[in-house]
């Protein structure tokens, strides 16, 4: 009973991990089924050994980049730009995830 | 397998309620602003029609100020999805974009967002973990993806040409109640280039080693002691106005107190409380992680255009855009 009892959690928490690696996807297929995996250069979901190899890996991309031996050759006073701050003038809010949930959980509980 | 929301918990159900109502509480407060909504494309059940959207915002803004942008992908964290935007060393906007799970980014924006530069980055970056002034100062919580993101990304990319202020993470702290999602819009705001606001006394500490005026406003009591994501820090500028999040119950004190901070602290500038208990606590985040803020472009002058994916015709079009006061013919 116990070993059964084992077996089907065991199925269960594979199914659930499949079904949440799977959602994590997005899912852009064309008409022929193939699936385009756009997850394949994010650094969400690393281990820490992993993450700490990438950022190894930043650094040796650093020490050979003319890009960046650029930025350490530049003097303190270079002015090449400045991030907008929030307080300056803004034309346009957006907002997102406005999708047919969002506006379907207006007209229905949903057991809220 | 689709990710099916109609299958969230009561308390995540509210929550997103709670979302809907801070739009539409927000897109009545807007004057000179343009109204961008991103909708998806792919999530269940197709995007809702234009009509649709004209009813959901029904007495809380003209029809005339809103612009559907209808794209791949599905996130509603827009602070954290889209671009920065930044001025270049002549002073001509651009924004900067980065690898992100969710959509495909840099040609989403390209598409989107045709009149600004874009430049991109390979690393992996989000919008809620910067705050920055017009000196180029910029201060983030170093996560662990933040240690990632090399200083000269920074400083090329996202302009942080002042100082750049790697502040400890709040787990790193031996704080691991206010650990959140570890984005420095949860603790640190530049209200100034030379004010910051936290409600972290040992970031206060250090930003004042850095010569800023720091000004402490309290943290909401939250749920549990274990863990909170209510914050007052996570509010949005919005040219004349603030939205700043309050929580009500037994934070009315500190809600008013979070307030008058803000109103003394930007004086000329109209200060709006807007609860967010259950988006806080179930969400993890709030005003200024739901919303992104860009200088005026000429979308308003679009037409309806259509995005082709550049994977081909057989994929779905990255994004279709409707001009202002579409929504309304």
């Amino acid at each position: 009973m116990s070993s059964r009892l084992l077996i089907s959690t065991l199925v269960l928490i594979a199914s659930s991990l499949f079904i949440f690696q799977n959602c994590q996807k997005p899912f852009f297929a064309n008409s022929e089924g193939q699936v385009l995996d756009l997850k394949s250069k994010v650094t969400y979901g690393l281990s820490d050994q992993e993450l700490e190899q990438k950022i190894q890996d930043n650094k040796n991309i650093a020490a050979h980049d003319p890009e960046i031996q650029l930025f350490r050759s530049a003097s303190n006073d270079t002015y090449i730009g400045r991030p907008i701050a929030e307080w300056e003038e803004a034309g346009y809010l957006l907002i997102g995830g406005l999708n047919r949930f969002m506006l379907d959980i207006e007209n229905h509980s949903y057991g809220v | 397998m689709v990710f099916n929301p109609y299958s969230l918990s009561k308390n995540a159900l509210k929550a997103y309620k709670q979302q809907n109502w801070i739009y539409k509480k927000m897109a009545s407060e807007l004057t000179s602003e343009t109204l961008i909504v991103v909708t998806s494309s792919n999530v269940v059940g197709g995007p809702p029609s234009v009509s649709e959207f004209i009813d959901f915002f029904d007495g809380y803004i003209d029809p005339e100020k809103i612009v559907i942008l209808e794209a791949i992908g599905y996130h509603d964290w827009q602070r954290d999805v889209l671009p920065i935007a930044v001025k270049d060393a002549k002073n001509k906007i651009q924004l900067t974009s980065r690898d992100y799970q969710q959509l495909i980014e840099s040609v989403w924006v390209d598409a989107l967002f045709p009149w600004f530069h874009v430049e991109n980055h390979p690393y992996f970056f989000q919008g809620g973990n910067l705050t920055s002034n017009e000196l180029g100062d910029c201060i983030i919580q170093n996560s662990r993806l933040a240690r990632s993101v090399p200083d000269w990304v920074y400083y090329y990319k996202y302009k942080c040409t002042g100082k750049l202020i790697r502040l400890p993470t709040q787990r790193n702290l031996g704080k691991p109640q206010t650990a959140g999602v570890e984005h420095i819009d949860e603790r640190v705001k530049f209200l100034n280039n030379t004010t910051v606001i936290t409600d972290d006394e040992d970031y206060a500490a250090v930003l004042k080693q850095h010569s800023y005026s720091v000004y402490i406003i309290p943290k909401p009591e939250g749920p549990s002691q274990q863990e909170s994501n209510r914050t007052y820090v996570n509010s949005l500028i919005l040219n004349e106005k603030v939205f700043v999040p309050i929580f009500g119950g037994t934070n009315k004190e500190k809600d008013k107190v979070a307030l008058t901070a803000y109103k003394k602290l930007l004086p000329g500038k109209k200060i709006i409380g807007i609860y967010s208990t259950d988006l806080s606590d179930y969400r993890k985040g709030s005003i200024h992680c739901l919303t992104m803020t860009y200088p005026r472009g000429p979308l308003d002058q679009s037409e309806q255009i259509l995005i082709e994916n550049p994977y081909g015709n057989d994929f779905p079009p990255v994004a279709t855009i409707m001009k202002k006061g579409m929504a309304a013919e």
